[in-house]
Order: structure tokens, then sequence, then C-alpha cells
């Protein structure tokens, strides 16, 4: 370690610098540290040399952990057999009440006539309740008011990938005639209502063909008690 | 279509999604039992602690509150419990291991120098360092994490962090000018 060469850092500076470099040859620095080493190294051959010792020693290190043991195979059924074993955690059991209750109200909403309900976006609402496994507030106190993912949200917005409709609900339509024609397709509401009650509807994977498009579409446009418009989506 | 991010993985094990716990265990399960086999030194223990480990990621995941990374999160229950498993065993047991790693004193650095290219000489004094050197060398190299990872998972301040490394490395440079390496530093 030197700190005498001409325009070099002072001693605290290059000490510092020394220190940053493990975390500088890992590319774990912050973009600001990484800055600051990088612009030191320009000027201080005596911190490039020990750089490369760095990597050395990095290269090193990383050998001899790639040449330790693995877990045994079958280590994650012993673990899943132990889960088994004991009782489910108060958040488990949350999670499955609330699991339960999603499918009750699908099935009492679903056996209502289509007078009772009367609108198909209530009907189309609670199917991407259901699939997107959201709802608040019926085990864990609160309001008793559903929590819809909105358009735009973070899950809606990039949490999915593939090939989209846009389709629109009859108004006679109900919860289980839409999940039954989603499922014989494949198909998940990712967001909605738009204007117009048009919800954004997950079709396939990206890049599917134009003609599967077409026959997806068309499987759509055949239901006309449950869809009343469908059109490809961006 | 859920994405695959650990916090994501972390959010569905909270509400009892085994595939999720699957997914995560095989992004982590070598870097985690490589950690705790560093510390207890015996596949069948490490094997055991894993399983420890993934427990309760699976009872805690619903407590997980992403301060930090999970992989983070994990490999601090990891170094917990495997340190716990050594202090168990004796401190007597680690020393004797140490020792039986340092160079051999018997060689000179000039056989010594032979017998070991670079390379091999810089991993044969890596693995000569003490427990605590090792175990920052291998999270700063192996394991990639930041200063403030490590600070987290070893608990000590950011600051200890940079001054441990820096003497795990003038150690290790110590170790190799022993064995007849000389690079320059510092």
């Amino acid at each position: 370690m030197t700190n005498e060469t001409p325009g070099s850092p002072d001693f605290d500076e290059r000490r510092a610098l020394s220190e940053l470099l493990p975390w500088y040859a890992a590319g774990t620095l912050s973009p600001q540290e990484t800055a600051r080493v990088a612009a030191a190294l320009k000027v201080d051959p005596t911190l490039a040399e020990e750089l490369d010792i760095v990597r050395e020693d990095q290269a090193a290190s990383i050998v001899l952990a790639e040449a330790m043991a693995v877990p045994p195979a079958g280590t994650i059924d012993r673990i899943l057999a132990r889960i088994d074993a004991e009782p489910l955690t108060s958040a488990h059991r949350v999670a499955k009440v609330k699991a339960g209750l999603v499918d009750w109200i699908v099935e009492r909403f679903a056996a209502f006539q289509p007078r009772t309900l009367a609108y198909a976006g209530v009907a189309a609402a609670l199917v991407l309740v259901a699939q997107a496994g959201i709802i608040a507030s019926f085990v864990t106190g609160g309001s008793s008011t559903f929590q819809t993912a909105s358009y735009g949200t973070a899950q809606t917005a990039t949490g999915f990938e593939g090939t989209f409709a846009l389709v629109g609900f009859a108004p006679t339509a109900n919860a289980q005639d839409i999940s039954a024609l989603l499922q014989a397709n494949g198909a998940t509401i990712v967001d909605g209502p738009r204007a117009g009650g048009l919800y954004r509807v997950r079709i396939g994977a990206r890049g599917l063909s134009q003609p599967e498009i077409d026959r997806i579409l068309g499987q759509f446009r055949t239901q006309t008690g449950v869809v009343r418009f469908v059109g490809p989506s961006n | 279509m859920p994405s695959d991010s650990d916090d994501d993985l972390i959010s569905r094990i909270a509400k009892g999604d085994r595939l999720a716990f699957k997914v995560l265990f095989a992004r982590h399960q070598v870097r985690v039992f490589r950690f705790i086999l560093r510390f207890v030194r015996d596949e069948g223990a490490a094997e055991d602690l894993i399983g420890e480990v993934f427990l309760d990621v699976w009872r805690q995941a619903d407590r997980f509150e992403g301060r930090s990374s999970v992989s983070t999160w994990i490999l601090g229950m990891a170094r917990f419990k495997a340190l716990s498993q050594v202090r168990k065993r004796g401190e007597s047991e680690l020393d004797e291991e140490a020792a039986n790693a340092l160079p051999d004193e018997a060689d000179t650095p000039e056989t010594v120098a032979q017998k070991v290219d670079k390379a091999a000489a810089i991993r044969r004094c890596i693995e000569a360092l003490s427990v605590e050197h090792r175990e920052i060398v291998d999270l700063v190299y192996y394991q990639e994490k930041s200063i403030s990872e490590v600070a987290e998972i070893i608990g000590i301040p950011e600051n200890t962090v940079k001054t441990r490394m820096f003497y795990a490395r003038k150690r290790l440079q110590d170790l190799m000018t022993e064995a007849g390496v000389d690079r320059g530093w510092p």
C-alpha cells in the first residue's frame, strides 16, 4: 500500500479505497462508490495492482466454494415431510380460510339468477377477485368490502406477460359462466373494467400466432350469452 | 401468472404455497448449504441445518418485512444455526481443524512453490484463514453480498465489515508470503 505517488489520494482516502476493492471486484458497490473507486484506479497504479490481487483472491475463493459439496438429493422431500407433520401456522390457516371464502363467494354468486345479479361487471369482478386471490376484510376484520385489482396496479400492469384480448361480458352473464368460458380457453382476467366495461383478458403466451388468436377469439364470440364484445388488445 | 422474484415467492409461501417453497429452496439451497458447511464441516450436520433453516422460512415467511433481500435473511438464519451447532461441538475441535489446514512448516517456500501453482497456493491459504476471516471472504466473493448485507448477516457495523475484510486480505497475504509467494501488497 502506498500513498507516496504524486497526485494520489491521501493516506486515509487510499486506505478507504483499498477497503472497497473487494466489493468493487464483486460488483456489489453502490453506483457512487463504484465511480469513486473507478476514478481512483485511473490515477493510482498501485490501486490497480492491488485490484489484480483482489481479483486473484476472488477467483480462488469462488473455485474453493464451487468445489464444495451440494445438498444430498431428497433434502427438499425430507423438509416437506417435516412441514406436513407439524400444525399449520396461523398465517397459513388464515390463507387457507381466505381461499375457501373465495370459492364460497363465487359459488354463491354463481347460483344467483341474472335478474338478481343484474350487472355482468359484478360477476366479472368476482372472477377477477377469485383468480387473483385478492380479497380483504372477511377474515382479518375491517370494512366488509371487496378489494379488487384495479386497472394499472403493479400486479396487473407488470405481473403478466402474454397475448391479450379485450372482452365485454353480457349483462346476463353470471360468474360461473364467465369462469367456465375462461377456463375452457385457458384465459385469465388480468385487469379491468376499463372504459365501456371491458376487461383485459390473457388468452395465451406471448407471441401467439394470428390463427391461434383468431381461433380463441372465435370461441369467445360464439358464447353470445356470456360475451357481448371481444377484440384484440395490446 | 405470478412472478417469481424471491419476494413474491416469500409472499406465496406465507399463504402456504408449497410450489413457491420448492422454487425458493431450489434457488438457494446450494449457496446456503455451502455457507453452513464452512462452519460445521460435516455434510450430515449441514443437511440437518439447512432443513432447520428452510423450516423457519416456511414458518416465518409472513413475518419477512423485506428490509433486506430474501437471501440475506436466509443466510442470517443459517449463520445463527450453524454457529449454535459449532458452539455445542466445542471450540477445540474447530481450532484443531483450522490448525490442520495451515501450511506444512516442514515445507520450505521453494518446495511449496514447486508443489503448487499460485492459484492453488491462494486457495490453500484461504482455507488456512480463521473462521471469521473465511466467512467474510466467502460472503463477499462467493455469496456476492454488499457491505450492508454482510453487516446484517454477521451483525456488525458496516465499518467493521470493511475493516475485517481488509485484515482478512492482509492475513491471506501474510500466509502467501510464508508460502513463498510475494504478491507485492501491502
